[in-house]
């Protein structure tokens, strides 16, 4: 093996890597907690991007079915819940998010009729999907899934199957004429195809067989499973789990289409709302994408959480809790970082604990400030010039040994009662140093280092397995991309090294990891402005971060050690549903963290607080460790930096100054 | 070399600089891998580019001059192979084609444009002016065939009878040149050249196609058309003076420069190793007619970019070693 090669380059495992690699790569831990995905009944899964939404649902695609198959690897999924065969739509590949760009009968009403075909190209390309689904059981891995689902897919049944389904009603006639399984395939692809053609202005007109047979989203999908059941090619037991994915690219439709954008998601929510018992969906999509009470195509009802589907917040899951012990992320990010390194071929991977054997525990608090400090360990303290001499000295002769334990001394002077300490030198352990002060430390040691390294000029080190997962914020995708990064920033120090055929795992240097973690820090702020709204949001998050760091930076007292997030009422964001909305799409793009905060304020008004997404802390400097309360922040800050945001960016075309001419006109103006 | 790789991410890890210094490196690693690889002058026995790049920061006599070379390293214009093709394409279909339109004063909207200039293509000859020009790589990408002679025109001027010369142009019906040339500086290497196509009895229109030319090539291009009527210049790429590291300060010149020209200053004594500068065979600290270049082609470097970027002498290590003439 190289040990050149980066185990973590290829970040997203479910997209860009193949079946067989994914079956190496997988990690199951997460399944503990998502079990509802395996169960029947509708699931919305719920999550920022890399949260692992499309590595859990690529489970449910029979390629991956078929790889774990034939690689011999158990599938992960055992007992009742791995009897289940999976179909889907991406409604972006499929072409399904390209109806609303072009008309489609100019003498009706676009809002009226788009949604019908919508969901009839939904219906077709589904009930194609399980045809293929079908097929590839059949076919794949010898026959070994279909012989463990007990799919009997031989063409006897198959056209009993294709006899049932087309005498339904909800066809509208237009399998009239198919006799077999084959003629019902080429029936299904003829309408897919007439579609994209229309879509894709290759053709002039929808065919007449389409406009006279459009169905009812989600009908055609339940009847299909039910005749699949009823003639035989699949047993009772054996559930069907539908895939929407992409369902939030629905959301994102702009202009004329944003309008239908929101019908198209009515339409997929009618489907989850007819609660067959022989299919399920599926649907990942980012948090504030999925509307607290989605509403149902052609009623005026919303779908019902519990009742219609099941709600995973992977986000919530992941998310790092008071306890730490309940917090299922680390043995996640073990499980896939110890996957990734076998892969690589790294032989002598540990059972547990790896990636605190790569990265460490880290350097102590203690070390950190002694490291930032270098030789000028005078630099950590700010000694006020009314203070006694004999203080000063004081301080600066702990900061010799132990820079933060001073700078923690400065703070206590500067606090509110207790300034006389200025007078009265502690002989032993420093009061700030004491036991029952221990959380007051506790407390600040995070924003008294950020200071000591911004009074040394030095960037502040993230390093050992503790840091590495707590700027990967419960988010699976940023935790591969530090290890990616910090690999990257080891490769570069071995280069010239002779260490091709060395496989064993690295314990890398407390500084390689600062430096990888400081350019993956970089990569997820550029990575911002990637998407649509993109740059607004990075300018609003470089405006919140700047912000925060300078008045951290500047709280020599060390007051507000938890202000490296802020807090507003719900009330008050309630009245700017504009803000709102933004800022819960800053959540949904993984520019911030949110959660609901518990006010100290005596009006007990209900808040909301946000933090930066920890793996950006690096970049602008800021703790990414929470403690404390955040800043308590009025609205109208929260506008102005919204707004400053919004006027740096793109600014609305305004029509071209008109340029005094002083070519004579062509035609000579008539006199009156 | 341990110690450097250390000392690169403690300055990493530094404020203020620290985040340029995690971009100048990502930078360099991006570009090691695409364009530095390239450099022909280093292929086969010579350190590859890592192990020349820490011996050229170790040039550095001190932690500031080795930040300052470091973060030079993204100014360098480097232009790989591909860069080189893509200059070999844009000359032809740009320069040259709308040269050969305007010589057969064909009208645009003829629907035959191409045919008549791809049927004068028979009666153009493309030379390169200095063996540098890759002119055989510049027939083939845009499929020019037909002349098994292409010699380069410098050597032209110093050994072919102009006589004989002409009797060529005739003989085989040449009724325009274009001379080629990769990169072109002040101008003076190629003005014997010029000189000769330019006083050629036959007088047949010329076209001078320069791939890359500094501020001061532009200006001696100018000087030729006005002394040889026959004379065209159509570079490709014209560099901008704020791409040069002059000794002087310019008005417009990046904030960096000013480090980078007390470096330059600074370093000249080490570079030159106790040698003259005639021993060493360099110009001065900013290269050849001072003209402070900041360019690398893939085929060798130019001896007007600067010397601490090429020149090597027992107290220096070159980054990009210069394949020199002289």
């Amino acid at each position: 093996m190289d040990n050149r090669t980066n185990p973590f380059n290829e970040l997203y495992v479910s997209e860009t890597v193949g079946s067989s690699a994914f079956v190496q790569i997988f990690s199951p831990s997460i399944l503990r907690n998502a079990s509802a995905l395996f169960l029947p009944g509708n699931v919305v899964l719920k999550g920022m991007q890399g949260s692992g939404k499309s590595m859990l649902l690529s489970l449910l695609k029979p390629e991956v079915r078929l790889a774990y198959a034939e690689s011999d690897t158990p599938f992960p999924v055992t007992g009742k819940q791995a009897r289940f065969i999976g179909a889907g739509i991406n409604l972006t590949r499929s072409g399904a998010i390209d109806f609303g760009q072009r008309t489609l009968d100019p003498e009706r009403s676009e809002t009226e009729i788009l949604p019908v075909y919508f969901g009839d190209f939904l219906n077709y390309w589904i009930v194609f999907d399980i045809l293929s689904t079908l097929e590839l059981f059949r076919d794949g891995a010898h026959g070994v899934l279909a012989k463990e689902l007990q799919l009997r897919a031989d063409p006897e049944r198959l056209n009993a199957f294709v006899g049932t389904l087309k005498n339904s009603r909800c066809w509208f006639g237009y399998l009239d004429d198919v006799t077999t399984y084959e003629g019902f395939r080429q029936k299904l692809t003829d309408r897919i195809n007439h579609y994209l053609e229309f879509l894709n202005f290759n053709s002039d007109h929808l065919p007449d067989s389409i406009r006279t047979t459009k169905t009812t989203v989600g009908e055609p999908i339940a009847q299909t499973a039910t005749a699949l059941v009823s003639s035989g090619v699949l047993p009772e037991d054996v559930h069907l789990f539908v895939r929407i994915d992409q369902y939030e690219e629905l959301i994102r439709l702009e202009g004329r289409r944003k309008e239908y954008g929101s019908l198209f998601r009515e339409v997929v929510n009618k489907a989850l709302s007819l609660r067959n018992p022989n299919v399920s969906y599926r649907i990942g999509t980012r948090g504030y994408a999925w509307d607290e009470h989605p509403r149902v195509y052609g009623t005026v009802g919303n779908l019902e959480r519990d009742r219609n589907f099941k709600l995973i917040d992977l986000d919530e899951m992941l998310r790092r809790r008071e306890n730490p012990k309940t917090w299922i992320f680390p043995e996640f990010a073990e499980d896939v970082f110890c996957k990734r390194l076998l892969f690589a071929k790294y032989q002598d991977v540990p059972k547990s604990a790896a990636v605190e054997k790569v990265f460490g525990l880290g350097p102590t608090p203690e070390d950190r400030a002694r490291r930032y400090c270098g030789k000028a360990s005078s630099r950590a303290v700010k000694l006020e010039e009314n203070w006694p001499p004999a203080w000063g000295t004081y301080l600066l002769h702990i900061a010799e040994e132990d820079p933060l334990s001073a700078r923690l001394g400065e703070a206590w002077a500067r606090q509110k009662g207790k300034g006389k300490i200025v007078t009265q030198q502690p002989d032993g352990v420093p009061v700030w140093n004491e036991y029952k002060n221990r959380y007051w430390r506790k407390e600040r040691t995070q924003a008294a280092l950020m200071q000591i390294a911004g009074r040394c000029r030095q960037r502040m080190i993230w390093a050992g397995a503790d840091d590495i997962l707590g700027l990967s914020g419960g988010n699976i995708l940023v935790f591969v991309s530090l290890c990616q990064h910090i690999w990257s920033a080891w490769l570069r120090t071995i280069r010239g090294v002779d260490v091709e055929y060395d496989n064993s795992i690295p314990a890398l240097d407390d500084t390689v990891q600062a430096v990888g973690v400081h350019e993956a820090s970089t990569h997820w702020y550029n990575k911002l402005a990637e998407e649509s709204g993109g740059t607004t949001r990075q300018r609003f998050v470089m405006l919140v971060a700047t912000d925060l760091e300078k008045r951290l930076y500047n709280d020599d007292a060390l007051s507000y050690p938890g202000a490296n997030g802020f807090s507003v009422t719900l009330d008050e964001l309630e009245s700017y549903p504009h803000l709102r909305d933004f800022l819960n799409e800053c959540v949904d793009y993984g520019a911030l963290v949110d959660a609901p905060h518990t006010t100290k304020e005596t009006n007990r008004r209900p808040r909301r607080k946000w933090y930066l997404n920890p793996v950006l802390s690096p970049y602008f400097r800021l703790p990414h460790v929470r403690t404390k309360e955040p800043a308590y922040r009025p609205i109208k800050d929260l506008l102005a930096w919204f707004d400053a945001a919004q006027r740096l960016g793109p600014q609305p075309a305004t029509e071209p100054k008109k340029t005094v001419q002083d070519q004579p006109n062509l035609f000579q103006e008539e006199s009156s | 070399m341990n110690a450097l790789k250390d000392k690169m991410q403690r300055w990493i890890l530094s404020l203020p600089h620290g985040p340029a210094f995690q971009t100048v490196t990502q930078h360099v690693e991006h570009l090691a891998e695409q364009l530095y690889c390239h450099y022909e002058p280093t292929k086969g026995a010579s350190a590859e580019f890592w192990q020349r790049f820490e011996d050229w920061l170790e040039n550095g006599t001190d932690e500031a001059m080795q930040q300052t070379l470091f973060r030079l390293l993204p100014s360098l214009f480097f232009i790989g192979p591909s860069e080189l093709d893509n200059l070999y394409r844009v000359a032809f279909n740009s320069n040259i084609s709308s040269w050969l339109i305007d010589q057969l004063s064909v009208p645009l909207d003829d629907p035959n444009m191409f045919g008549k200039v791809n049927e004068s293509l028979k009666h153009t000859w493309f030379c390169p002016l200095t063996d540098s020009m890759r002119i055989n790589a510049f027939y083939h990408l845009n499929h020019i065939s037909g002349r098994d002679h292409r010699p380069d025109w410098l050597s032209l001027a110093l050994l072919a009878e102009p006589t004989k010369l002409e009797a060529f142009l005739k003989d085989y019906k040449i009724e325009r040149i274009v001379l080629l040339e990769d990169f072109v500086g002040s101008g003076s290497q190629i003005e014997p050249a010029v000189t000769f196509a330019g006083s050629l009895s036959s007088n047949l229109p010329t076209l001078i196609v320069p791939l890359v030319i500094c501020p001061t090539g532009v200006d001696a291009a100018k000087v030729w058309e006005s002394s040889f009527p026959n004379i065209q210049v159509r570079p490709v790429l014209k560099l901008r003076n704020s791409d040069f590291l002059t000794r002087v300060p310019q008005t417009d010149e990046p904030p960096d420069h000013c480090d980078f020209r007390q470096l330059a200053i600074d370093s000249f004594p080490k570079l030159l190793g106790g040698s003259t500068l005639a021993e060493a065979k360099i110009y001065g600290p900013f290269g050849f007619d001072d003209t402070g270049g900041l360019v690398v082609l893939a085929t060798n470097c130019p001896d007007n970019t600067l010397p601490l970027v090429h020149h090597g002498s027992p107290t220096w290590k070159p980054l990009f070693p210069r394949a020199s003439r002289i």
